[in-house]
């Protein structure tokens, strides 16, 4: 049997509450540094949520024409920024015309739905910014990243919650591995930190409310832990071939060899507490790799810091891989729904690259129901040669993604 | 009267069209000088709508082409 074949990880653009940038963001990851804080986007103090991982030091007008800046809605200009910093870091500017968009959202232009309903009630609707729907759909950052990149393949954006851009990944990975394109620019975005989308997850009691340093509330896997910390931000992979990426001597950080998509089929936010789903997408993506469980030397989890989905997930890492180091990148990134699941793709390509794992961020007391081998207090140098990121999203959403070293295909 | 039509004008096609004031003139077509597209237009009878308190119905819309026309249109509007 002829191995499959497999997909170059040959860029990475991150933008996240760490920094706006890859090696940034790193950097701050492995140094135990977090990137949630007070939530200063707006006030609301009727709202118990004092945490939030904002990104602070994005400069739009970099990557984004000045005629177009305030037609983008943060959501987008965080896409475009992401996709930009993978293009740079690829060297593959300009993209081949045929290069594909696939991107994962979750919500959309929440802030200017926002404001524009304001304007709308308090002054009237013809004063209303014709740009309202095209901030606000959710594909138009997939949109302004193919403009922008001229990136001329299909350009499709997937909105699966928190899995999105995981499944945009493997989605992606999927039409180059079919040879349906030979690039693609493969991410997600979000930027829902406003009134009505916290007072959303609030009102579910998704988010942390606890009293501690706001940059301690994101505890994936602690006894303490009593939900997520929203956060916003982008990450976009540049996805190549084989071999497109070997005939121009592409600088390659992993790749990309197996995708395992399954659903819960049970209720709308709640985990099945069986974890059958995200055994069944871990499960697929091994096959899909042609790897056994004993193979994964790295497990980058989904969990969040809530109660019941991260001992769900831990319950169903235990059970299929046995024991393995783990970490969720969410304790030092918090959650950036439809951006981390390529997020936490690119920096599992990353700890394969540099052959380190990080640690879970603020995991100080391991809850005895999320019993792991978790990575804590710093990171782990570890050469491994396979890996996996997962990703769940609200619908009962399930992604796994398998990523391989670089250099041992 | 104290609203400067000419500065603030130019001021709200610089504000959604991301060129500078100065180098914004008069004669400049909206969609040939400026690369205005259909929804830029839109946006600048917003702006003009809100900074000077018209309303703008839409049958006028295409007689505003340059900065020109809208200065005067407004000039006209707010004169008559």
């Amino acid at each position: 049997m002829t191995a499959r074949s497999t997909v170059a990880i040959t860029g990475v653009g991150l933008v996240t509450p760490l920094a706006t940038g890859t090696a940034g963001t790193w950097e701050a990851l492995l140094a135990g540094r977090s990137g949630t804080g007070p939530l200063t986007r707006f006030r609301e103090t009727r709202i118990p949520v004092r945490a939030a991982g904002e990104v602070r030091d994005l400069d739009a007008s970099r990557f984004v024409p000045a005629a177009h800046l305030r037609h983008v809605d943060r959501y987008g200009l965080l896409a475009i920024a992401a996709s930009r910093l993978a293009i740079a870091d690829a060297g593959l500017d300009p993209l081949p015309p045929g290069a594909a968009v696939y991107m994962g959202v979750g919500l959309g232009g929440l802030e200017t739905i926002e404001a524009m309903h304001s304007v709308l009630e308090e002054r009237g609707p013809r004063f209303v910014t014709p740009w309202l729907i095209p901030m606000i759909i959710p594909n138009m950052a997939a949109g302004w990243v193919s403009i922008l990149a001229g990136a001329g393949g299909p350009t499709i954006t997937l909105a699966t919650a928190c899995a999105s851009s995981a499944h945009a990944v493997g989605e992606a990975f999927r039409l180059l591995r079919g040879g349906g394109a030979e690039v693609a620019l493969a991410g997600g975005a979000e930027a829902a930190i406003t009134p009505l989308g916290v007072a959303g997850f609030h009102a579910m009691r998704a988010l942390s409310t606890r009293e501690v340093d706001p940059a301690r509330a994101s505890c994936p896997f602690d006894v303490e832990r009593d939900g997520f910390v929203l956060s916003e931000g982008a990450a976009v992979l540049v996805l190549e071939s084989e071999g497109h990426a070997a005939r121009r001597s592409a600088r390659t950080y992993a790749r990309i060899t197996g995708y395992g998509a399954a659903s819960d089929a049970f209720d709308p936010t709640q985990p099945d507490p069986s974890g059958e789903g995200a055994i069944r997408a871990m499960t697929l993506a091994l096959e899909d790799a042609s790897l056994e469980p004993s193979d994964i030397g790295y497990v980058n989890a989904h969990a969040t810091s809530t109660p019941l989905g991260d001992r769900v997930e831990a319950a169903a890492i235990r059970r299929l891989l046995g024991r393995v180091p783990v970490s969720s990148t969410k304790g030092a990134t918090g959650h950036l729904l439809g951006g981390a699941g390529a997020l936490e793709a690119g920096l599992t390509a990353l700890a394969l690259h540099e052959g380190v794992l990080p640690h879970t961020l603020n995991l100080v007391r391991p809850d005895p129901d999320c019993d792991l081998e978790h990575v804590v207090a710093k990171p782990r140098r570890a050469e491994i040669r396979a890996a996996i990121s997962n990703a769940f999203g609200f619908g009962g959403t399930n992604a796994t993604l398998v990523i391989e070293r670089g250099d041992s295909p | 009267m104290g609203v400067d039509v000419e500065r603030e004008i130019v001021a709200a096609v610089s504000r959604v069209t991301g060129y500078e004031t100065g180098d914004i003139q008069l004669d400049m077509l909206f969609i040939e000088d400026l690369g205005c597209q259909s929804l830029q237009i839109m946006e600048i009878v917003l702006e003009l709508q809100s900074v000077f308190g018209i309303e703008i119905p839409d049958g006028d819309i295409d007689r505003l082409r340059s900065v020109a026309d809208a200065v005067s249109y407004v000039k006209g509007r707010l004169g008559g």
